[in-house]
């Protein structure tokens, strides 16, 4: 697509200079070379080559605040995925975090003998090849491994989540051929690869003969509901956060008591590009003697965790996730309930270093209600 | 003169496939067909690369499929690097340090290992046997030659190919 | 792929930039058939990306390595790749021989035919190996030179520990004319040997000895500061920076740690700390020097929590110690009765024989039967006349090992040097290159590095000076910069790479906006790579070698 049919589509020739997506964006607030106004106004004025080679293209966290904020209703981050497109065509690329760990997890997902061997799910969940729900787990597996320094166990939270609906009456379907959802990819401008994942997973869904297919990370509800449509890929099953459908099953769940403070930090791609906010706060209050106390910003208007698609790690980031961490410790709880890995991640790593050690236990939220679910804790 | 490359028997690719032999039925032994290499071996330039080079003035030389690249040094390397090697189609890698004291650079071999023992988690979770990946730190001139120690992972690769060593189901790590 | 001016790492070469002209030159290792070297040859003469080929050379010898140095000069082509030779046993020649011809030496790269399958392996060996030639010319036509990077030598030394090691060094330096510190923690110089009665082999008070070796550092060549400790260190080889406790700052360009080891205190080790009369050999050596009596049956046990699983080294002073302590006893008080149960005496056990003759009973003892010591007796099993002996005992003396001091382990910290095992600073090739840590410029000598006597403890000390004195005298040292690379700017301060830099070359510091801010000293590193494994904002990348050319090398032989 050219410059000019990318700045039609998104409706970027609407913007009125007023700068509202600027005082918005959190990566602005920290970074002095940063600006969205000026992103957009670039693209308007300038080269094309200039707007693609430029470092700040890839520091936008795609949040989506600014286009809830835009006036104009100019679709910001659609903007950003275009120009990413584009720029990664001639061979621009952000940069290689983590040590490129994540990006090589990708290609070696191409190979056509990768599989997700379902014992990485643990012990005490009933699951079966075909059925109508299908369980999707996205990269849990892998993030438990490469993020196990930091002590994220993406591990618990999977198997949180089978147990979960398990006691909501589903025994969900899951296959080993299940592959990235390529959210990263997609937001990094690889649409080529999100098209093969896209691919794959269908057909090992497909496979399960599933109607409807549960999330537990944002990110991969996020790509089939709204993206691979986008795209022009068709998805014959209902696509739901698990968070929705644990809510809507809340009678079957006998929640124990769970005494303590917590706050809950909300995904972007659940609040900002969806509208999973309720749900997860009727579960926290299901929890008996768990009290939940509400963050300044929730919802639209919560700041980002600082998580960047793996193409930005820089001091600016980390400001952004401090600044969110003190908002939480504000509260005055001593947990910050989070519901994406990402966040996890992203906040408790921001957490462990030597300025903010020890201000918050981070926990994800499956973990929280599969403890309060009782029952023995997935063996490592 | 016939071209030696020919399998008879070997089974046909399936459209895009990517890789090599995993746990298909049929699975055709990958090595020696012409051209292709299907291990790499990452080895260190200081012990390892002088133990290949005593072996090979021994009479030593490298089996159909194997290349070898040398590094400066173990702990540079990355999981992302050994992934994407796999992800390229190899059969295997084989990662060859100094002993834990002898590294020339302090402590890479042992920064090594923990990076190996994290990609075999992670080979483990993606349906490739863990076993796959080699890691042997040896001394250029004592124990253990060069020879040996790719003998001996050629071995466990052959297992690990023919479903006996792991059939994509994690087992054990490092 | 990444622009080369870009700030997202993956190191050197760029799209859309020009690649150089680069040669390969073959080299007849005898690994390869004739026939398969020149059909090498051919297909690289073809290769688009090979501007010609050189050879095939039957000899890798300076001769040849001139001819093509010549051949490359004349054709202007400034970079090489050198098929069929081992980088490890000839890199350094080949390197000097074509530098003089105008070729950079960062850009010479070396392939051995080895690295592909055996010549059994004939057309494919020969085909595989084509293809990793042509694809490392490729990556040599992109790679970007490397710069050389030098450090100034400060004419200076800081030797930390004044014990004998340290005076011994800080001597030693000074007479060459360096400007020393020397750094001690307690009031007075001297360190372990201050507290013995007598000094073997001559049995003179360690005074005579210390009043001796003082007067070596007299002169105001050395500067002597007491009192204080190293709390912190900064710079890099040539240029330390050691912050003490005093709050004095000194800068240096070469280190000397001779910190010393501590005796390991046995506790419940044969009834020390539960009965009053077991004492170690050291405290024996104070009871001498007052003129007391020990008393009147003296046993001595050897090897007292060394030689065990928790520390199975020799600690190898503690033989001539007991012996020389048994000679001045029995010289002194010759009714007293002495027995020595040993494990087996070190070579080095001094005065034996003398012992012996002056009545000295010596029981030797085994690990799996140890002594038992009671309240006025000892038990021990003798194992070569294979029976049980008990002795009266009104005192008895335990031979303790050397352990490394309380200042070793901090100054090890202060200065990131690697330690063993058991606490003792060690360097990466004990035989090669003994006292020399991967942090150049820097030296340990005496009982901070392994159980040293008082000989070994000066001898180290002056080889350590030597050393540090050669450094100095060179005036600069130079490298090659195989260095990583660090973006300031993608640092976001969690300090991983400073936590795994095990050379030195990556400081924390505050950053402006309070967050911390890693700094890299290229002099210091070694391009080990470490730091790029465990940075999770990609700041540093290897500053050798791109991402890009390592791609399109394992595209091509994959």
């Amino acid at each position: 697509m050219s410059l000019k049919a990318v700045i039609a589509k998104t409706k970027a020739y609407y913007c009125l200079e007023c700068g509202i997506c600027t005082g918005t964006c959190p990566v602005s607030r920290y970074s002095p070379t940063y600006s969205p106004r000026v992103m957009v106004e670039n693209a308007l004025l300038f080269e094309e080559g200039e707007t693609l080679c430029a470092e700040e293209l890839w520091t936008c966290l795609t949040c989506g605040t600014c286009n809830l904020r835009c006036p104009s209703t100019v679709d910001y981050t659609a903007f950003m995925a275009a120009l990413r497109e584009k720029a990664r065509a001639i061979g621009e690329q952000g940069t290689c975090t983590h040590a490129d760990t994540m990006a090589a997890l990708g290609a070696l997902q191409m190979r056509e003998d990768f599989r997700k061997p379902r014992e990485w799910l643990g012990k005490g969940v009933r699951i079966k090849p075909k059925g109508s729900t299908y369980y999707f787990s996205g990269c849990l597996p892998y993030l438990n491994v490469v993020f196990r320094e930091i002590g994220y166990e993406g591990g618990e939270s999977g198997n949180a989540a089978v147990r979960l609906l398990n006691a909501a009456g589903i025994v969900p379907a899951v296959s080993e051929k299940e592959v990235c959802c390529g959210h990263d990819p997609y937001w990094t401008g690889d649409r080529d690869s999100v098209r093969y994942f896209a691919r794959r997973n269908l057909a090992a869904i497909r496979k399960t003969g599933a109607k409807r297919v549960v999330f537990s990370c944002p990110e991969g509800y996020h790509m089939f509901k709204h993206i691979y449509p986008e795209l022009g890929i068709k998805v014959p099953f209902e696509c739901v956060h698990i968070l929705t459908v644990l809510a809507d099953n809340l009678n079957k769940l006998k929640l124990k008591p769970f005494p303590g403070e917590v706050t809950y930090h909300d995904p972007c791609r659940l609040v900002k590009f969806d509208d999973v906010f309720e749900a997860p706060r009727e579960l926290l209050a299901a929890v008996p003697d768990l009290a939940l106390v509400e963050m300044g910003r929730i919802g639209k208007d919560a700041m980002c965790c600082g998580s960047s698609n793996w193409v930005s790690c820089t001091r600016v980031n980390k400001q952004i996730q401090v600044e969110r961490l003190n908002e939480a410790v504000d509260t005055g709880a001593a947990t910050l309930i989070t519901s994406c890995p990402k966040c996890n991640i992203h906040l408790r790593c921001a957490a462990r270093d030597e300025d903010n050690k020890g201000k918050m236990e981070i926990k994800d939220i499956l973990t929280l209600l599969a403890e309060s679910l009782g029952g023995k804790k997935r063996a490592t | 003169m016939k071209p030696s490359s020919r399998k008879k028997g070997a089974s046909r690719r399936k459209a895009g496939a990517a890789g090599t032999a995993g746990s298909r039925k049929g699975a055709r032994t990958a090595r020696g067909r012409s051209g292709k290499t299907d291990v790499v071996a990452l080895a260190c330039k200081w012990h390892p690369v002088e133990s290949m080079e005593n072996a090979v003035a021994d009479g030593f030389t490298l089996p159909a499929g194997v290349v070898v690249l040398p590094v400066r040094c173990t702990g540079g390397i990355t999981v992302a690097s050994i992934l994407k090697l796999f992800a390229k189609g190899l059969e295997g890698v084989l990662i060859m340090g100094c002993n834990e004291g002898d590294c020339h650079y302090y402590n890479g071999s042992e920064r090594c290992r923990e990076i190996i023992k994290d990609t075999r988690e992670i080979l483990g979770w993606s349906g490739i046997a863990p076993e796959r990946l080699g890691f042997a730190l040896m001394s250029g001139s004592q124990g253990k030659n060069f020879e040996e120690v790719l003998g001996d992972y050629l071995k466990e690769l052959k297992k690990a190919k023919a479903g006996r060593a792991g059939s994509g189901r994690r087992k054990r790590v490092a | 792929m990444v622009r080369e001016d870009s700030k997202t790492g993956g190191g050197p070469g760029a799209p859309g930039r020009e690649p150089e002209s680069v040669a390969v030159a073959l080299f007849d290792s005898g690994a390869m058939a004739p026939a398969d070297l020149d059909r090498m040859a051919r297909a690289l003469k073809a290769d688009p990306r090979v501007e010609f080929v050189a050879g095939p050379y039957r000899d890798l010898n300076k001769k040849s390595l001139e001819k093509l140095g010549d051949i490359l000069s004349r054709r202007g082509v400034k970079r090489v790749l050198v098929a069929g030779a081992s980088d490890r046993l000839f890199g350094r020649l080949i390197r000097e021989a074509l530098e003089p011809r105008g070729v950079d030496p960062s850009l010479v790269a070396i392939i051995d035919f080895d690295q592909a399958e055996g010549a059994r392996a004939g057309r494919s060996r020969a085909e595989r190996l084509l293809k990793l030639i042509s694809a490392s010319a490729a990556s040599l036509a992109i790679a970007s030179p490397v710069e050389t990077l030098e450090a100034a030598i400060r004419p200076s030394s800081l030797v930390i520990g004044g014990g004998v090691a340290g005076i011994a060094a800080a001597a030693a330096l000074a007479r060459r004319g360096v400007k020393v510190t020397l750094v001690e923690k307690e009031k007075d110089l001297g360190g372990l040997i201050r507290h013995l009665n007598a000094v073997f082999p001559a049995y003179v008070p360690p005074s005579d000895f210390i009043r001796a070796r003082l007067d070596e550092l007299g002169g105001g060549q050395v500067e002597i500061i007491k009192g204080a400790e190293p709390v912190s260190m900064s710079g890099h080889v040539g240029d330390y920076e050691v912050k003490l406790s005093s709050g004095k700052t000194v800068e240096a360009g070469t280190i000397i740690v001779a910190t010393g080891g501590a005796l390991h205190e046995p506790h419940g080790l044969f009834g020390y700390g539960d009965f009053e009369h077991v004492i170690t050999q050291m405290q024996l050596e104070t009871i001498m020097k007052s003129g007391e009596r020990p008393g009147e049956n003296v046993v001595m046990i050897q090897c007292a929590g060394s030689r065990i699983p928790e520390r199975p080294y020799c600690s190898r002073i503690c033989c001539t110690a007991s012996i020389k302590n048994t000679v001045l006893m029995k010289q002194k008080f010759p009714e007293i009765n002495v027995t020595i149960l040993s494990r087996g005496f070190a070579e080095y056990a001094g005065d034996l024989d003398r012992a012996r003759e002056m009545g000295v009973e010596i029981i030797r003892y085994s690990t799996e039967r140890p002594p038992v010591v009671g309240g006025e007796s000892v038990e021990v099993y003798d194992e070569i006349s294979d029976r049980e002996e008990v002795i009266s005992a009104d005192r008895v003396v335990l031979a303790v090992p050397f352990v490394p001091s309380e200042s070793t382990r901090e100054v090890a910290r202060v200065l990131r040097l690697p330690t063993d095992t058991y606490g003792f600073i060690i360097e990466p090739e004990p035989k090669l290159r003994p006292g020399e840590f991967v942090p150049r410029g820097i030296y340990v000598a005496g009982a901070a590095h392994w159980p040293a006597t008082i000989t070994d403890s000066v001898v180290q000390g002056y080889s350590a000076a030597s050393r540090a004195f050669d450094l100095i005298s060179q005036g600069t040292v130079s490298k090659l910069a195989f260095v990583s690379r660090l973006e300031e700017s993608l640092c976001r301060g969690c300090g991983r790479c400073a936590d795994a830099c095990m050379h030195g070359a990556i400081e924390l510091v505050e950053a402006e906006d309070g967050l911390k801010q890693a700094v890299h000293l290229p002099i210091q590193c070694t391009g080990c790579g470490v730091c790029v494994s465990v940075c999770p904002s990609g700041a540093f990348s290897l500053g050798y070698i791109s991402s890009r050319q390592i791609g399109s090398i394992i595209e091509a032989i994959v």
